[in-house]
């Protein structure tokens, strides 16, 4: 957290599982990094059209700022609207302060998708509407 | 002779009569050491018929040989002469004299005539002349942003430089021409209310079409507002240039030239058009440039904090310093709406948008136009973010606000407040013994999700306390002493316990200068600050003998 330098950003998607895909982020979420996550968790929806959940893996994320969190927003925001649930894996306490102090942590850790679904996303899930926008 | 390129290749001199060789078309001069022509071949008779056997070098003319041959005669015996060579006027031609010693100590000058390559090497100087010429006008056409200083430089280099006078037209603004002309080292400007069609090529230039050649246009036909005042003697020859912009003209320039100098040469034509473009470039670019300051200028006004003061005997007081000072428009705010009078709560709004420059500006005038409208809702802050919530969300992006919202009043010499914290840091509250509390309000962002929640929690205030609004680019600001440590929570804190008793100004002076200090060099986001105070005396008459003098910092 203290190096003066800019990390560089990072992001990779696998889906090992069967209907779920892992989105795992490395770096700074800001302002420059923002669009490449919400670009690929959008395609990795395109690309995945059977994925029932999608698990973004933020062990690595280094900081993140209003930027970084409006991403996340909007990649909860695409998730909701394509029925699929959306898990933040590996929350730093910075990361989970700045979603209580901004009053976003029950709107992104609640996993969405289907609101009865089990949250570790196991058990096959019929895809229905969306949840909400 | 290493560099020569002249056909004849040079014999080996022999000073012995009958052997010079007349068949070389070059001239030859041999001169004893006295500086007395001993020989001469056939090329050089033609040349210099005065210069007969016996004939002194001084005398025929030739004093830039002579001097050479006096020069040379005095150095020692061994001495190379071939590279002394040294070039003068034979007549109206030019010539280049080589020296070479002969066996028995005289000297022999071979003349080239050197005239078509001193034409070359002029011509050569007079582009570099013009190269640099660009160059400075480039130079100096760029170092400014300002359409009117830009227009000056043009009328007055070309003015110096192309021709005997200039002006510099630009498009036309309504009815008029805006016009600078240059005529020496002068430069004026003007407007005229004037017709560009009555010149002729003048109007095509102005909508950028192909330029009109100098000879086209006859000088008589220039009306006298095309004519630089002070511009003496009649005009020989005119030069209509469009200034080319980005995509359209930035303007013409007339190139005015007396009637004693030669018209334009058809290089010198090109020569304006190469500068034409340059000075229309600089002139589209300055044009650009005022368009947008203006724009921004105007969103400035707009959205840049209002200065705040005492309200129904609160006290007020705001600080904001943005990111960068080149863009001061930056994504926090804080507005206070009095109260329609004083037993009205008035309401202060402090909030940070995320994002930077224009994007984040926009939505920051929105937010604030609409808490405006809002204000009759103050009563109740959940429901006034809940609308304004409504009135943000959008389709396309995620772009959201954190804001504080605090509704003040003053009741005797209490000042009540009521603090809604949307997804921001919570105010802080400084008690009168120093102790600073955190306000206990909490609530979501506003502008993303489909509703808010938030929490308003009522404080109260005695005089001499104070509560704090701030954004985050406090608390978040890196610096400290190796550079990379927040300035924090708790610093903020003991800033303020330390400031008990300040009156609001001076608490927001000493944590801007605090916080400046603890960045240093390094950078920031935007930072902006908003006390509340409740003031120390209940009337500003009351002289309780405990008054204290004017903080300064």
């Amino acid at each position: 957290m203290t190096t003066p330098h800019p990390r560089r950003f990072s992001v990779s998607v696998t889906a090992d599982r069967p209907r779920s895909v892992c989105v795992r982020v490395g770096g700074d979420l800001d302002h420059d990094s923002a669009e490449i996550l919400v670009g690929t968790v959008t395609a990795a929806l395109a690309d995945h059209p059977a994925a029932e959940e999608i698990r973004l893996d933020l062990g690595g994320l280094d900081a993140c700022d209003a930027m970084g969190l409006s991403a996340l927003l909007m990649v909860r925001r695409c998730t909701s609207s394509a029925g699929v649930r959306l898990h933040l894996d590996g929350r730093s306490p910075e990361l989970e302060r700045l979603l209580r102090k901004t009053g976003t942590f029950q709107h992104l850790t609640a996993p969405g998708g289907h609101a009865e679904a089990p949250s570790d996303g196991a058990q096959p899930n019929p895809r229905g509407e969306t949840d909400q926008g | 002779m290493k560099t020569s390129k002249r056909p004849s290749s040079r014999p080996r001199v022999d000073t012995r009569l009958g052997a010079l060789p007349d068949a070389a078309p070059c001239p030859l001069l041999v001169a004893d050491p006295a500086g007395v022509v001993v020989e001469r071949n056939a090329a050089a008779s033609r040349l210099l018929p005065g210069a007969g056997t016996g004939a002194r070098l001084h005398e025929l003319g030739l004093e830039w040989l002579a001097d050479a041959h006096e020069r040379l005669a005095g150095t020692g015996h061994s001495a190379r002469l071939e590279s002394e060579a040294v070039t003068g006027q034979v007549g109206d031609r030019s010539f280049e004299a080589r020296p070479t010693r002969t066996e028995d100590g005289h000297i022999a000058w071979w003349l080239a005539d050197n005239t078509g390559r001193r034409a070359a090497e002029e011509a050569l100087q007079v582009e570099r002349e013009r190269t640099a010429f660009l160059a400075e006008a480039s130079n100096a056409l760029l170092a400014t942003l300002n359409v009117d200083r830009c227009m000056e430089v043009t009328a007055r280099l070309a003015a110096k430089y192309l021709a005997d006078a200039a002006v510099a037209i630009g498009p036309p603004a309504g009815r008029g021409l805006p016009l600078t002309y240059g005529s020496g080292d002068h430069v004026e400007r003007a407007h005229v209310d004037a017709d560009p069609a009555v010149v002729p090529g003048l109007e095509e230039a102005l909508q950028g079409f192909p330029p009109v050649a100098s000879q086209w246009i006859d000088p008589a036909s220039l009306p006298e507002w095309a004519v630089p005042p002070g511009f003496d003697g009649p005009t020989g020859s005119v030069v209509i240039t469009p200034l080319p912009g980005h995509g359209i003209a930035a303007g013409a320039l007339i190139l005015l030239r007396r009637s004693s100098h030669s018209a334009f040469s058809e290089r010198e034509e090109v020569f304006a058009h190469l500068f034409a473009a340059r000075a229309g470039a600089a002139l589209s670019a300055a044009r650009m440039y005022a368009h947008q300051a203006s724009i921004t200028s105007t969103l400035m006004q707009e959205l840049l904090p209002p200065q705040l003061e005492q309200v129904h005997g609160v006290d007020f007081a705001g600080g904001y310093r943005p990111s960068g000072q080149r863009e001061r428009i930056g994504g926090d705010f804080y507005d206070v709406h009095p109260g329609s009078d004083p037993g009205q709560e008035t309401l202060a709004v402090l909030g940070d948008v995320c994002g930077k420059g224009l994007d984040a500006a926009v939505l920051t005038g929105k937010i604030r136009n609409t808490l405006q409208a809002l204000l009759p809702m103050a009563d109740d802050h959940e429901r006034m973010l809940n609308l304004l919530n409504g009135a943000l969300l959008n389709a396309e992006h995620t772009r959201f606000a954190t804001l504080v919202l605090a509704s003040v009043v003053r009741r005797e010499r209490t000042v009540r407040l009521r603090l809604t914290s949307a997804g921001h840091p919570a105010p802080l509250i400084v008690r009168s013994d120093g102790r600073v509390e955190e306000a206990e309000t909490q609530g979501t962002l506003v502008g993303v999700l489909p509703e808010c929640h938030a929490d308003t929690v009522a404080v109260e205030l005695a005089p001499g306390e104070l509560c704090l609004l701030f954004t985050d680019g406090i608390i978040e600001a890196k610096g400290g002493p190796l550079g990379d440590a927040m300035f924090g929570e708790q610093r903020l804190a003991d800033v303020l316990s330390d400031c008990v008793g300040l009156p609001a100004e001076a608490v927001i002076e000493r944590i801007q200068m605090l916080a400046a200090q603890w960045i240093g060099q390094g950078r920031h986001d935007d930072m902006a600050l908003v006390a509340i105070a409740a003031p120390r005396h209940a009337h500003l008459s009351a002289v309780d003998g405990h008054t204290r003098g004017r903080y300064t910092a």
